[in-house]
C-alpha cells in the first residue's frame, strides 16, 4: 500500500508511440480540475465582489495581492504581463506538492517528469523574453560570449537551468515522500496514525511550500533577468 | 472520491522511482498539454480579472485620495482666508472702536465745555439778579430806614413840641393845604 514508486494506471499507444498514463499524469488533471473550478467559482462571484471585501472574496484578493506584491518585488516590471503565468506556477506546484498529506496520494512533483516540463516552460520565458526584450543582445550575451566557439559551453549552461530547477524540487519532494514512506511502512499499524503526522507537516506543507517559492521566485528571476538590459 | 482512491491504489505499480528513459520525456507531452492551457485559463478567467480589479480599485482610492488632499487643501486656503478676514475684522473693529471713543471723549469734554459755559453764564445771571436783588433791597431797607426815622422823628416832634409850636406848624400846615388846593389847575 505504502510505495514511493510512481503508479501507471494504463497505456496509450498510438501508431506505435506508446505513452504511460501515470498516477503524476492523472494528479496532474486533479489539480488542474482543482485550480479550475476554483477559478470559475471566482469568476461567477466576481460580479459581486464588493468595495470592502469579506471572506472569500477577501482570501482571493489577497492572494492575487500578495503575488502582485511578490512580482514586483522580485520580477522584472517588463514582464509584469507573465503574472498569471507564474501565479500558476505557483498554486500548482503548491496544490501538487501538498497532495502528500492525504494517505495514499503521490505528490506529483516526486516524479520528474512534471518538475522537468514545469522547469521547461520556465526555459521556454528565459529565451522568450530575452529575445522580445534584447533580441540580438541576448543571443549574442548569453550564447556567443565571449567568442563563438563558446556556443556548446553555453549552451550547456542554458540548459542546465531547466534540469537544476526540476532536480531541486523533484529531488526535495521525492526525499520527503520516501521519508514518509518509510515511516509508514516502519511504524506499526496504529502508529501510523500519529508518528507520520509531523513528517507530514514537515515535508509535504513546509518544505512542499519552500520548493514551490524556490521555484517560482528562481523562474521570476531567470526570466527577469533575461529580460533586462544587461 | 473513494473509487478514485480504489483506481490510485489499484493500480499496475511499475517498480519505477527515477528512470532517464524515452518515457521519462514522453511524460512532458501530457503535463506541458495539461499545464499550459490551464496557465492560461487561470490567468484570464482567474487573475487578469482580480488583478484589473484591485487595480481599479486602488486607483479609486488614489483618486478619492488625490480628492481628498485638494479638499483638504482648498479647506485649509478657506480657513487661512477667513483666519485674515477675522483679523482684519478684528483691527476693522478696534479701529471703529478707537474712532468711536475719540469721538465720545470730543463730544463729552464739548458737552462739558457748553454746560460750564452754560452754567458760567447762568452764575453771572444770578450774580447780577442777586446784585439787584441787593440794591433793591437795599434801597427797601433804606426807605424803610427812612420812614422809620420819619416815624420816630415824627413820634419825637409830637413827645416834645408845645401847644404853640403845634398850633404854628398846624397853621403852616393848614396854609401849605390850602396853597396847594386851592391853586388853579394850570399850576399843578
Amino acid at each position: 500500500m505504502f510505495d514511493a514508486n510512481v503508479p501507471v494506471h494504463g497505456v496509450i499507444t498510438i501508431n506505435g508511440f506508446e505513452l504511460w498514463i501515470t498516477n503524476t499524469v492523472v494528479m496532474g488533471w486533479v489539480i488542474s480540475a482543482i485550480l479550475i473550478i476554483f477559478a470559475l467559482i471566482v469568476r461567477f462571484k466576481l460580479k459581486n465582489f464588493k468595495e470592502r471585501p469579506t471572506g472569500f472574496q477577501n482570501a482571493v484578493e489577497m492572494m492575487v495581492d500578495a503575488f502582485e506584491g511578490f512580482m514586483k518585488a522580485n520580477g522584472n516590471p517588463a514582464i509584469a504581463w507573465m503574472g498569471g503565468w507564474f501565479f500558476t506556477l505557483f498554486t500548482f506546484i503548491l496544490l501538487a506538492n501538498i497532495t502528500g498529506i492525504f494517505p495514499g496520494m503521490r505528490p506529483p512533483t516526486a516524479d520528474w517528469p512534471l518538475p522537468l516540463a514545469l522547469a521547461l516552460t520556465t526555459f521556454f520565458f528565459i529565451q522568450f523574453s530575452g529575445i522580445r526584450y534584447r533580441g540580438w543582445k541576448y543571443v549574442k550575451g548569453t550564447y556567443l560570449n565571449p567568442h563563438w566557439l563558446f556556443l556548446p559551453v553555453n549552451l550547456l549552461g542554458e540548459l542546465s537551468r531547466p534540469i537544476s530547477l526540476s532536480f531541486r524540487m523533484f529531488g526535495n519532494i521525492l526525499g520527503g515522500l520516501i521519508l514518509v514512506t518509510l515511516m509508514y511502512q516502519l511504524t506499526p499499524f496504529f502508529a501510523r496514525f500519529v508518528l507520520p503526522i509531523p513528517l507530514h507537516l514537515i515535508f509535504d506543507i513546509a518544505f512542499g511550500a519552500l520548493q514551490a517559492f524556490i521555484f517560482t521566485v528562481l523562474s521570476l528571476t531567470f526570466v527577469g533577468l533575461a529580460a533586462a538590459e544587461s | 472520491m473513494n473509487q478514485f482512491m480504489l483506481f490510485l491504489l489499484n493500480a499496475n505499480v511499475e517498480e519505477r522511482l527515477f528512470a532517464m528513459d524515452a518515457q521519462t520525456f514522453r511524460q512532458l507531452i501530457p503535463h506541458l498539454f495539461n499545464f499550459i492551457p490551464l496557465a492560461i485559463f487561470i490567468t484570464f478567467i482567474l487573475y487578469k480579472p482580480v488583478r484589473n480589479l484591485l487595480n481599479e480599485r486602488a486607483a479609486r482610492i488614489a483618486r478619492d485620495l488625490d480628492e481628498a488632499e485638494t479638499a483638504r487643501t482648498s479647506a485649509n486656503e478657506l480657513k487661512a482666508q477667513y483666519e485674515q478676514r477675522l483679523k482684519d475684522i478684528e483691527l476693522e473693529r478696534s479701529i471703529i472702536l478707537d474712532d468711536a471713543r475719540k469721538l465720545a471723549t470730543e463730544r463729552r469734554n464739548r458737552e462739558i465745555a457748553e454746560v460750564k459755559e452754560e452754567i458760567a453764564a447762568m452764575k453771572t445771571r444770578a450774580q447780577l439778579e442777586i446784585a439787584a436783588e441787593l440794591a433793591y433791597v437795599k434801597e427797601q431797607v433804606e426807605q424803610s430806614i427812612v420812614d422809620i426815622s420819619t416815624a420816630m422823628a415824627g413820634k419825637l416832634l409830637t413827645t416834645t413840641i408845645n401847644a404853640k409850636a403845634h398850633s404854628r406848624l398846624f397853621d403852616e400846615a393848614m396854609a401849605e393845604l390850602e396853597e396847594t388846593i386851592f391853586k388853579p389847575a394850570a399850576t399843578l
